[in-house]
């Protein structure tokens, strides 16, 4: 028995069978989502390395699985971040109880988790761009259900997300060969810039992070909303497993620097395109590209790890929560242009609060979910230097600017609307999107439950990748 | 005559496929260049590894054209023409592709210096295909013509990759990939007429 074949294959093979089961989705809801809890109970619980006794049975649970001479690796002091990622995907499936989804939703979301947890323990760490590419191919089937055509959104998603594939191999090569002959400033930045490359392709970094937005705006906002906050919160990971493994990165290039400026860039994009909008959709896409600079931002800090877990939950939260809102009002509306959907937060006024408060919260507005993480990297900035800490803020402004249009234009109809017989959302949805609305008030007021725990794990990101 | 001989040929070869899959209105024509492209592939890659591995390429990018055919027997519809009635796209195609050839004739000994074992003919027909790729790229909305366009540009890459990395289980990985993108294409093309009852 190793590690990986129980966080890794057993979710592989789980996902493999409820492809199976899309008919019957409550049960294989039930069965996925059971699983991703006793996962991150056994990752909270078990040692790997020692004797693990069950019954009259004893067994030791090795760390390593190898294939054909590679290695997959999951070590006791990354099992913290593999029960969180569990618990995340836990969370986006409960709430996707209660919305139409694509059939195949459950099946493959778990694929994807158990797949892009394999990049991040697979050894050479060269192999996880192949890898984050079968994940994506995953996804591109997530964004387009059977009987949906595929829109142009998630052409570009492929592309993009495809074209960054070669990038991060050659960087891979590039830096094996540094291991081997230390000291060669010029291979060393080749590598930076092919690494770089590669991960503005998969992240969506300025000027390719158009896939996003054009996601948001037609693609189902639940599964574009998965799917980024998860390429976001794990694949992240992988590009940080390489700057761990391969020091001379940092010592050569001032990569923190370069970090840092790509988060600026991000969050004023975001924030300044996300107030001309007149899409709620869009909106939430420039919602994720302010996010994705704020990712940056905190991994360009000496704590950065900490916050880097730290903005995991109120981040899932808040896309969650706007995310199940705007499936909520999609059945209803044929799309989220402001002219079509005005006046709708009065007849739908639960899923409208949902949408405004979400959005609010990854504003950083205070008693929200996102305030206290933000505050933090906020006042970290400045002291790293008070503009830095200045731009963050005006892409949060800007976010702030496009949340208010997105309330004014919810609640002013051009006249008041005829009610008719099917009112609101639904007792399910209401239910669903009160407790998250609750859940981002609580995050808000008492930060002291979920942060500590959450930073805690960034003492395993170092060791990550051996 | 040898391996080495052949290699000019096969770049040139494979120039004339990726052409023929930006010019062709039919799909049976693009899939069979596309059987095509891998056949001048395995022989760029024939020159670095040995023919038992090499072979990999071969027989995984003809079972992409495969699956993508299979994707387009019963969808015929799926397959736009978008050239136009008239000649000018055509010939706006033909020109890129000639710049695109003029461009990795020129950047072949750029190239060269970075990758030492390869080959001019190598590096020459990588660049072409990943060049041919990205056009292609740029110029379509069409599922099934994306993963044309991305096995293109991969064919492209594993043709200078191949020369660089030997791990035998990181190429076939990358021939799970040009496998995946074929099925995601396939997949793409038909999904809108495939309901779930």
């Amino acid at each position: 028995m190793n590690s990986p074949l129980i966080w890794i294959l057993l979710p592989g093979i789980v996902a493999l069978i409820l492809v199976f089961l899309y008919r019957y989705q409550i049960v294989s809801s039930i069965i996925a989502i059971s699983l991703s809890f006793i996962l991150a109970g056994l990752a909270w619980g078990l040692k790997i390395g020692e004797v693990v006794m069950v019954g009259s049975w004893a067994f030791i649970i090795e760390d390593q699985f190898t294939i054909l001479g590679r290695s997959f690796v999951i070590t006791n002091l990354v099992l913290p971040q593999i029960a969180i990622f569990y618990l995340l995907f836990a969370f986006w499936n409960v709430g996707a109880l209660v919305i139409s989804k694509p059939p195949l939703f459950t099946s493959l979301s778990l694929a994807s988790i158990a797949i892009l947890i394999s990049a991040l323990s697979v050894q050479p760490i060269l192999f996880a761009a192949l890898l984050l590419e079968v994940a994506v191919l995953i996804f591109v089937l997530m964004l387009t259900p059977m009987g949906q055509s595929v829109i142009r959104g998630t052409l570009r998603f492929l592309t993009y997300q495809t074209l960054g594939v070669p990038f991060i191999l050659l960087a891979g090569w590039f830096l094996s060969g540094i291991e081997l002959q230390a000291g060669n400033t010029q291979d060393i930045v080749r590598a930076a810039v092919f690494l770089g490359l590669g991960f503005s392709f998969h992240l969506g970094i300025f000027p390719l992070h158009s896939w996003i937005p054009m996601l948001t705006e037609t693609a189902h906002p639940y599964v574009t909303s998965y799917v980024v906050t998860t390429l976001l919160s794990i694949g992240i990971l992988i590009p940080v497993g390489f700057m761990q493994r391969y020091p001379s990165l940092n010592e050569n290039i001032n990569l923190l620097e370069i970090l840092r400026l790509i988060g600026i860039l991000m969050a004023l994009v975001g924030g300044v395109w996300a107030t001309f909008q007149r899409d709620l959709g869009r909106v939430l896409g420039f919602a994720m590209i302010v996010e994705i600079g704020r990712t940056f931002l905190a991994i360009s800090l000496a704590n950065g790890d900490r916050l880097l877990f730290g903005l995991l939950f109120p981040r899932a939260l808040s896309f969650g929560v706007w995310a199940m809102c705007l499936t909520i009002l999609r059945s209803h509306v044929e799309n989220f242009r402001f002219h079509t959907i005005q006046g709708l937060g009065r007849k739908y006024w639960v899923a409208g609060t949902g949408i405004v408060l979400a959005n609010f919260s990854l504003v950083g507005i205070p008693t929200l979910a996102g305030f206290p993480i933000y505050s933090i990297l906020w006042e970290q900035l400045a002291v790293e230097g008070i503009w830095i800490s200045l731009a963050a803020i005006v892409g949060s402004a800007g976010l702030m600017v496009g949340g208010l249009r997105s309330f004014a234009v919810l609640v002013m109809g051009p006249d008041e609307l005829e009610l008719s017989e099917e009112q609101g959302e639904g007792f399910f949805h209401s239910v669903m999107i009160m407790v998250g609305i609750c859940a981002i008030f609580l995050m808000g007021i008492f930060p002291q439950w979920f942060i500590p725990a959450l930073t805690s794990i960034s003492a395993a990101i170092s060791t990550t990748v051996p | 005559m040898s391996l080495t001989a052949v290699a000019p040929y096969a770049a040139a070869w494979v120039g004339i496929t990726g052409l023929i899959l930006l010019i062709s209105r039919d799909w049976r024509v693009s899939l069979s260049a596309l059987g095509a492209q891998y056949v001048g592939v395995f022989l760029l890659i024939s020159l670095v590894w040995p023919i038992e591995f090499a072979v990999i390429k071969l027989v995984s990018g003809w079972i992409s054209a495969a699956v993508l055919g299979m994707g387009l027997v019963d969808q015929s519809r799926a397959w736009a023409d978008e050239l136009g009635r008239w000649m000018s796209g055509t010939f706006f195609r033909v020109f890129i592709a000639g710049f695109m050839a003029f461009l990795a004739f020129v950047l072949t000994p750029i190239v060269g210096d970075l990758v030492l074992r390869a080959s001019d003919a190598q590096i020459f027909g990588a660049i072409l295909l990943i060049g041919l790729g990205v056009f292609h790229l740029g110029l379509t909305v069409q599922p099934i013509r994306v993963a044309l366009g991305l096995l293109t540009l991969l064919s492209g890459f594993e043709i200078i990759y191949a020369t660089m990395e030997t791990s035998l289980l990181l190429n076939g990985m990358l021939a799970i990939v040009t496998l995946g993108l074929a099925l995601t294409g396939s997949y793409l093309n038909t999904a809108s007429v495939v309901g779930v009852d």
